[in-house]
């Protein structure tokens, strides 16, 4: 029975569509045809040019959009986002006029905990993403990369199965970005989480995936599926190895020639 | 809109970030500026032949104002001050109150924006001074009809920003709350409100203002007592120097209460740095 759970894959997707109609009247296919599993524990990136509906996808398997066709199962105990699915934006998106702490309680506080039962969990969780000392700060007194350390407490807050990233740290510069990089890398060390990540930056992918869903556009669908099997725990440096090096360039052979 | 935009970006000038000399040199500059315009006027009053009874010295002016303070009795200010001050405080308030929930209602409510924002809009197209003289008929001489037309010209300013603030709450707040699986009453205590108050702040300055107008203007019309009833009565005289002095005291009303509702802006919209 312990073995049927963990092979249960955390997302399956299976041939997801998305078609919006717009003002005009003409439908935009956003998505055709796309499947995939995310297996339990697994770091999954989904990289594209932008417009090629991973975004869409992603917000599909968070529920926050339907999709056209197909169908997608979340096993995280009560699909859909909530208490069991924890989601990061390409902003932090903290709420100005409440702290750090309060705004990394907020998961719970929706949840309908009181905040002081939730305090020691995002106090922790302060400290794990390397904010020690900012928790009584407000957002406005944090940078960028701070806000989006925040923001990563406040996703895992609620200790979900599966956190959905949507282009976390495409606003932050270079070198925060690493940084961003390595404290996920170290998050899922910790915490062994599944992780889906949508993502233009190859490199990003490379450094944190165990598999990466290479997507052409428009309408968006799946080009290759690569399995990226360096060495974990990582560090910055392997984005210098000759291995790391090969995996971007097969990818961006297969990004400039969709097919 | 325009107007609470116009209000927020001239605050905004003034805010801090100079060099602390800059920022004393730069309050000094008004002082110095209205010192030199007062001994200006009264030079040129005294110099001229301008008529010192349509045109009074600022000596005359503050003795105006002091006979005014000094004394006790019909022609003291006293009364007709707090006169002035209890409508503007109550009509500020009543509109204050009307237009929050209205404007509440209105943004939260698809159904009673159908209902409730043609008629708002047909209010605001009138302009309310000209009800004015109705509002005498329906409530009297007495302090009503005047609280009556300030709750109503207040209540605008702070309608339509209650509205637009709730309207235009950043799209990815109500995702995380969404992403959340917030209720709907939980999104608009935790994020709509608390996104609308400077918009709403705004508009409080705005009403503020209104209310020292609306005022006024009732008085004027069927006043038997308030600043405006003085300013008549000094006018019909011909004691301009009281005009003056009353129009000061009005303008310290109006400064007083913007500088209130200000300093209470800065505590609870303490986030917002426009």
């Amino acid at each position: 029975m312990a073995d049927l759970v963990t092979r249960t894959p955390v997302v399956s997707a299976r041939g997801l569509s998305k078609v919006y109609s717009t003002r005009t009247g003409t439908p935009v296919v956003a998505l055709t045809d796309v499947s995939f599993d995310v297996a339990e524990g697994e770091f999954v990136s989904i990289l594209g040019p932008s417009g090629c509906g991973k975004s869409t996808l992603l917000r599909i398997v968070a529920g926050l959009t339907g999709e056209t066709e197909g169908t997608v199962d979340v096993n995280a105990a009560g699909a859909g986002p909530g208490t069991d699915v924890g989601l990061m934006f390409q902003q932090a998106v903290l709420l100005p006029w409440r702290t750090v702490e309060q705004n990394v309680a907020l998961p719970g506080i929706v949840a309908g905990r009181r905040f002081r039962d939730v305090r020691p969990r995002a106090r922790s969780l302060i400290e794990m993403v390397g904010l020690d000392g900012f928790a009584e700060k407000y957002p406005g007194e944090l940078s960028g990369g701070m806000q989006q350390r925040a923001a990563l407490a406040r996703s895992l807050l609620q200790d979900p199965r599966l956190l959905l990233l949507d282009e976390p740290f495409g606003a932050l510069d270079a070198m925060t970005r690493d940084q961003m990089n390595l404290e996920v890398e170290r998050v899922r060390q910790q915490t062994g989480k599944t992780i889906l990540l949508v993502t233009h930056s190859i490199a990003e992918a490379v450094f944190l995936s165990d598999r990466i869903i290479v997507m052409t556009g428009r309408p968006g669908t799946i080009r290759e599926i690569v399995d990226v099997t360096l060495a974990r725990p990582r560090e910055l440096e392997v984005t210098g190895s000759a291995d790391f090096g090969a995996y971007t360039n097969q990818i961006r052979k297969l990004l400039d020639r969709p097919e | 809109m325009a107007v609470s935009e116009k209000v927020l970006s001239a605050r905004k000038t003034l805010g801090g970030g100079e060099p602390a000399e800059r920022r004393i040199t730069a309050r000094l500059w008004f002082p110095a500026s209205l010192l030199l315009i007062i001994v200006g006027w009264e030079v040129a009053v005294r110099v001229t032949q301008v008529n010192s009874v349509l045109v009074p010295t600022p000596v005359s002016v503050v003795q105006a104002l002091w006979r005014g303070l000094a004394q006790t009795g019909p022609a003291s200010f006293y009364p007709h001050f707090w006169r002035t001050l209890q409508e503007v405080l109550l009509g500020f308030g009543g509109g204050v109150v009307i237009g929050l929930l209205l404007g509440g209602l209105v943004a939260i409510s698809p159904t009673a924006q159908a209902i409730i924002r043609p008629y708002i809009v047909m209010i605001e197209a009138v302009p309310k001074i000209a009800i004015a003289p109705l509002m005498v008929v329906w409530l009297g001489f007495g302090i009503e009809s005047k609280v009556a037309l300030a709750v109503l010209v207040t209540f605008f300013p702070i309608f339509v920003n209650t509205v637009s603030g709730m309207r235009s709450v950043p799209a990815e707040r109500l995702e995380l709350m969404r992403s959340l699986r917030a209720g709907r009453a939980l999104t608009i205590r935790l994020v709509i409100v608390p996104s609308a108050l400077p918009f709403i702040f705004a508009g409080l300055e705005i009403a503020a203002v209104y209310a020292v107008i609306a005022a006024i203007v009732s008085e004027f019309v069927s006043g038997q007592m308030g600043l405006g009833v003085l300013i008549l009565q000094a006018n019909f005289r011909l004691d301009i120097a009281t005009v003056f002095a009353i129009l000061i005291l009005l303008g310290l009303m109006g400064i007083g209460m913007t500088k209130l509702i200000e300093l209470a802006r800065k505590r609870i919209v303490f986030w917002d740095r426009n």
